[in-house]
């Protein structure tokens, strides 16, 4: 059976600005539990906000690069807390970051260049939530766009290293 | 990949890094070493061997790791990231942040006061390095074939300042 290619689509009323966007992140994504003082919270990194390659993208059935996300709207309708996307993954913790701030990103340089990113649903069996980002210039997100995601994220369910 | 290719990549580490060590020169951020271009290794810092090690632990790691689907490291991006550490030792004053990423390849991080820097090595891609100066805020993103000031910058970002 041909796989059912979407086409990607800022979704501002399924995914509104003042939705919050959720990914899970392990310690081996922000340097390991050992660069983690004992009893203390770990950073989070650019690296927590990295596509899926075009090539595995598109096995997914998604045009271009892009970012697998929960969205708050979506939970919240279904009764969720954001705790639900790391419910069977106990070694995750879990990032947020709102939809304003990443349809608004803006590069760090001195012309604050933008770097807008897309949003839409994308929901899966395992996971009714499920959304992607993608960068609207298209391609994949380079590291100046992923340190401006990184600058406006925040914890929700820290990864701590409880030593 | 196996832990086997990935040891034999580190084999070059821990013997002589044990004998030869440049402690004493990672306490300064106003002295960069002499050593020139990006062929001489120079002494090896007391860091290369838990960096390789580290290495070595994320190779064990299998496809879906980060609950993304994330892929296994490859060992394409092992190799280029080792021999850039290898390669450039002299010039890092401290151990980086190494971290997977979801295509399989590697990410070693630095950060200062004085700015931030990561070198990214993805399998199928050319070595990047990203660099931002935290006094300006200037970011640069580039191939690290292009990079002139490579040497500069890891010194300035490894420091402990």
């Amino acid at each position: 059976m041909p796989l059912r290619v979407a086409v990607f689509e800022d979704d501002v009323e399924a995914v509104p600005d003042d939705a919050i966007l959720y990914r899970r992140v392990v310690w081996n994504t922000i340097g390991g539990r050992d660069r983690c003082p004992a009893g203390a919270t770990a950073s989070l990194n650019d690296n927590c906000f990295t596509d899926w390659p075009a090539d595995r993208a598109l096995e997914q059935g998604f045009p271009g690069p892009c970012m697998s996300v929960g969205v708050s709207t979506v939970l919240v309708r279904l009764g969720y807390s954001p705790d639900k996307m790391v419910e069977n993954y106990p070694e995750c913790g879990l990032a947020c970051v709102s939809a304003a701030a990443l349809r608004g990103l803006r590069k760090l340089d001195k012309s604050q260049s933008p770097c807008p990113q897309g949003i839409m649903l994308a929901a899966t069996e395992a996971e009714p939530w499920h959304g992607i980002v993608f960068d609207l210039a298209g391609g994949p997100r380079g590291g100046a766009a992923r340190k401006a995601i990184f600058r406006v994220s925040h914890w929700v369910v820290p990864l701590v290293n409880h030593g | 990949m196996t832990s086997m290719s990935i040891a034999s990549k580190s084999r070059m580490v821990p013997r002589s890094a044990e004998m030869r060590s440049n402690s004493t020169a990672m306490s300064s951020l106003e002295v960069l070493p002499a050593t020139s271009g990006h062929d001489v290794a120079g002494l090896l810092s007391n860091w290369l061997a838990t960096a390789h090690r580290r290495i070595e632990d994320l190779s064990q790691l299998s496809e879906g790791w980060d609950s993304y689907g994330g892929l296994p490291l490859k060992e394409e991006a092992a190799n280029n990231l080792s021999d850039v550490l290898y390669q450039l030792n002299s010039f890092i004053q401290s151990e980086p942040s190494i971290s997977l990423t979801g295509e399989g390849g590697l990410v070693a991080e630095w950060g200062s006061s004085w700015s931030s820097l990561a070198i990214l090595a993805n399998p199928g891609s050319v070595v990047l390095v990203y660099y931002c100066d935290e006094a300006t805020n200037h970011e640069w993103e580039m191939p690290m074939s292009e990079c002139d000031s490579l040497e500069k910058w890891l010194w300035t970002a490894s420091s402990s300042v």
